[in-house]
């Protein structure tokens, strides 16, 4: 047996990962699981495309692409773009959604309202874009053997790349900035974290920022590397919760071991349970982590 | 024309039942005993395929097509989704809601991936056809065919709901609430919790997959794509929309969900232009999801009315 | 003319749900330097008090000032940036985060205006603390997490100390520890509004007391006096610890 499955298992496990930051710190701060969390990644992916197709047109040029990758700098822009498109999209679905129903401090209606505003996202998508999968670039990328049997495009290197610089960001951010500490803050214990001064809103609305923004750089890497479908991000749901809950709830560490779990175990598993039962391995993951260590990994607190 | 009308009428009642029927055995698990269940499309799809492979004519490549009576079929759907209830419930009912919740979502993924690729057991992505109709003798009569499925459906809907109403109203049903509302209180009597947690869980299970293996015999096919996550957002739709968490109101939330899903039909076909036509289920999709939570937003009313007391507890249960 | 108090409650009313008020009326005055305790038996109403004044339970009628300024309706959050600090009697300290963390939070939330006292004072104040410095808030002993929420406190310089029961779960030995320390801060011109069911350590160091019951003002006065009236000890402060009082 190779190691090739470990360049597609830290590939997935690293863009799980993203997501399941997004997943983790939502369960924590506003302490439900929110179903719609996939719909994020959908729509990131889905705007960098429109925008990476505005940016191109007005520039008067077919995309080109920067040397080895099969993207050009259009793809790049416009991918900080849609993530701040995307950060705001989940801000403004808390707003008129989520915020209502805080109040009534029922995690439940909560959930059932993310199903519904996930329902809904994804088939706004579909109506507009319809169901035929699309792709960034079209292009066949030529994999580099590395050693030990390993071949990898240079495009799977840029994600690797990429994937590890957001998370080393959102790791610092965590622990060495104010904003860090106050989420971790509200997500320990946000009677505790008003009383030291921390305005719990705000943090809030980080919280939908960076899981949003997150959760679109994941899908932009899962569309780059395999495709864009309407479904894309909804299918990610049972890794990512799976990731978040084996990482413990409120650990974006956590989150990220997790992510990288569940990614190399989908990657060991498909060659022996072939490609369709992909996701039977994260929720295999998901029953084991829950009837042997709920808390997870690095989970403090029994809940979130 | 009215024969068309109560053709229509009769066709659209009967399907309204069915999902009536499951929208019972749903309540039976939120409603009466608080599990949040996001996996009845799961549930149906067991009841459906197992109430085709008994009552389908053979085919080869995949087991069951032992041609058996309708009712063997759905008693079969019933027996099924009680089995794999049985050990779903025995191995996850410990969790809390919102784990349950992602826990039931993911085993209803994992049915659905099943009916897909294990070609032997399923058929595959183009699912069973063939399945028997009831009163497939009176198909020609449209009128009278839809009338005797409706009286039939109506039926077994009305069986469950006494049946439902004489458990809950009961002793069983008492004790049930009770755990709902306080699980340890409810231990210091004896009572064993999670027993009854796991009798509720399964008999709303068999009770969906009844309802599914109805919906297969009424259109006569199935395919993995009819027990997607839609699926369990319809019936949960009708639980919501109904209201007050009781059985009646899940009946009049599946008269109001499923005359929404039928009437947006045919207004997005109405206002889309031709070429777009095939867009017309997102976006049907698009307006029930808006719909749902903007009900829950703004009047949840019954369902919230009842469940107060589960979250008060699920709040307790929870520090 | 008396100086206008520090901290003024007048006629609160105060409760989780609206319509079941659990602080019926109550008034109470903390002056400058000076540290009043909030005695009476359990459910008088004393934690919802000074939790609503420092913003975390509902008010429905009733004023609070500090410092002349109205926070009434003034959000938690804000309180520290009006020097209100408010040290709850459980949960007080973040368990996952070090030590180090807890008191950066605390500081970091302010505006640069206000001054601050540095991390290194705070250490110099609580020296159990500074070898600690990079280990979970979670891993402290039960005595030591207390001085961590007090410390913590005490980092945005507030002008008045709010205390809920610190001495909760305390052995006798610690609560004379933490108790000595509140001493200390009064010192230093912090006032303190301090409430206690340990009524006896409370009293011993407080300079005015106000006994609490059913949600009402039942007695108020000096100290002193009150630690003498016959009918309120019995009452009230029976079993208030087996410590010592020590001498203030």
């Amino acid at each position: 047996m190779t190691l090739q499955f470990l360049v597609d298992g830290l590939l997935m496990g690293g863009l799980i990962g993203l997501g399941a930051i997004g997943v983790t710190l939502t369960y924590a701060i506003l302490r439900f699981a929110n179903f719609a969390h996939g719909e994020f990644i959908t729509w990131g992916a889905y705007s960098t495309l429109v925008v990476a197709g505005a940016i191109g047109w007005m520039g008067g040029q077919t995309a080109g692409t920067l040397g080895p990758f099969s993207v050009g700098w259009p793809v790049l822009v416009a991918g900080l773009i849609a993530m701040l498109l995307t950060g705001l999209l989940a801000l403004a679905l808390d707003y008129i959604l989520f915020r209502q129903l805080r109040a009534r401090g029922n995690a439940i209606i909560m959930v059932m309202a993310s199903f519904g505003a996930s329902m809904a996202l994804r088939s706004l998508i579909e109506f507009a874009f319809t169901a035929e999968p699309k792709y960034f670039s079209r292009d066949i990328q030529i994999a580099i053997p590395i050693g030990a049997g390993v071949r990898i495009t240079a495009d799977q290197v840029l994600m690797l790349a990429i994937t590890s610089m957001l998370v080393v960001a959102v790791h610092l951010a965590m622990t060495r900035t104010t904003i860090g500490r106050s989420m971790r803050a509200v997500s320990e214990n946000p009677t505790l974290a008003r009383v030291t001064g921390v305005n719990v809103e705000a943090v809030i609305r980080t919280t939908w920022i960076a899981g949003g923004a997150l959760a679109c750089a994941a899908g932009i890497m899962s569309g780059i590397t395999v495709q864009v479908r309407p479904f894309m991000g909804f299918d990610l749901l049972l890794p990512l919760f799976a990731a978040a809950i084996l990482g413990g709830i409120g650990s974006v560490p956590g989150a990220v071991i997790g992510g990288l779990i569940v990614g190399l175990s989908e990657a060991v598993a498909v060659p022996v349970v072939g490609a369709n039962f992909r996701a039977a391995v994260a929720f295999l993951l998901l029953i084991a982590v829950l009837l042997v260590r709920p808390t997870g990994l690095f989970g403090g607190r029994n809940d979130p | 024309m009215i024969l068309d009308l109560t053709t229509y009428a009769a066709f659209f009642l009967m399907t309204a039942a069915s999902f009536g029927i499951m929208a019972l055995g749903l309540n039976l698990q939120w409603g009466q005993t608080g599990l949040f269940n996001v996996g009845v499309a799961g549930m149906a799809a067991i009841g459906a395929y197992a109430s085709a492979l008994l009552t389908t004519p053979p085919v080869a490549g995949r087991v069951g097509g032992y041609e058996l009576p309708i009712i063997a079929g759905w008693l079969g759907a019933m027996v099924a989704a009680g089995l794999i209830a049985t050990i779903i419930g025995a191995v996850t009912l410990r969790l809390r809601a919102d784990y349950l919740a992602i826990t039931t979502f993911g085993i209803a993924i994992v049915i659905q991936l099943v009916a897909v690729n294990v070609e032997w057991l399923s058929g595959g992505p183009f699912g069973m056809a063939f399945i028997p109709r009831p009163f497939a003798s009176l198909q020609e009569y449209p009128l009278a065919f839809n009338l005797a499925n409706l009286g039939l459906v109506g039926a077994v809907l009305v069986i469950v709901y006494l049946a439902l109403d004489r458990l809950t109203r009961g002793p069983w049903g008492r004790v049930l609430r009770a755990i709902r509302e306080d699980e340890t209180a409810a231990a210091s009597l004896g009572k064993n919790a999670r027993l009854f947690r796991l009798q509720a869980f399964v008999v709303g299970c068999m009770i969906i997959g009844l309802g599914g293996a109805i919906q297969a015999h009424a259109i006569g096919f199935i395919a993995p794509e009819n027990y997607l996550s839609a699926l369990t957002f319809q019936v949960w739709a009708m639980l919501i929309v109904g209201g007050a968490g009781n059985n009646l109101g899940a009946l009049v939330g599946a008269i109001a969900v499923w005359g929404l899903w039928s009437a947006s039909s045919g207004l997005v076909s109405e206002l889309l232009p031709a070429g777009m036509q095939a867009r017309g289920a997102p976006l049907q999709l698009v307006v029930i999801g808006t719909m749902i939570a903007a009900i829950l937003v703004l009047r949840p009313r019954g369902l919230l009315a009842e469940q107060i007391a589960i979250s008060r507890f699920l709040a307790k249960s929870a520090k | 003319m008396n100086p206008p108090s520090l901290l003024t409650v007048e006629g609160l009313v105060a409760g989780y749900e609206p319509g079941i008020p659990i602080v019926r009326g109550v008034s109470v005055r903390v002056d400058a330097s000076e540290i009043v305790v909030v005695l009476g038996p359990n459910g008088a109403g004393k934690s919802t008090l000074v939790k609503a004044v420092a913003g975390l339970v509902p008010k429905s009628t009733g004023k609070v000032l500090l410092d002349g300024v109205d926070i009434t309706e003034l959000p938690a959050h804000l309180m520290v940036r009006n020097g209100l600090a408010f040290v709850p009697q459980t949960d007080n300290v973040f368990t996952t985060m070090s030590v180090a963390d807890n008191l950066a939070l605390a500081v970091a939330i302010l505006p640069k205006a206000v001054r601050l006292r540095g991390m290194d004072e705070m250490f110099v104040l609580f020296p159990d603390l500074a070898e600690k410095r990079s280990l979970a808030a979670g891993r402290l002993s039960g005595g030591q997490r207390q001085m961590l929420a007090v410390a913590r406190a005490l980092m945005v310089k507030p002008k008045l100390l709010a205390l809920d029961e610190p001495s909760a779960g305390l052995s006798p030995k610690l609560v004379e520890l933490v108790f000595a320390r509140l001493v200390d801060i009064r010192k230093s011109g912090v006032s303190i509004l301090l409430v206690e069911q340990n009524a006896r350590a409370a009293l011993s160091i407080g300079d005015r007391a106000y006994v609490l019951a059913d949600g009402e003002n039942r007695h108020e006065g000096q100290s002193a006096s009150l630690w003498s009236d016959p009918r309120i000890a019995k009452l009230y402060l029976g079993a208030g610890g087996s410590a010592e009082v020590p001498a203030s």
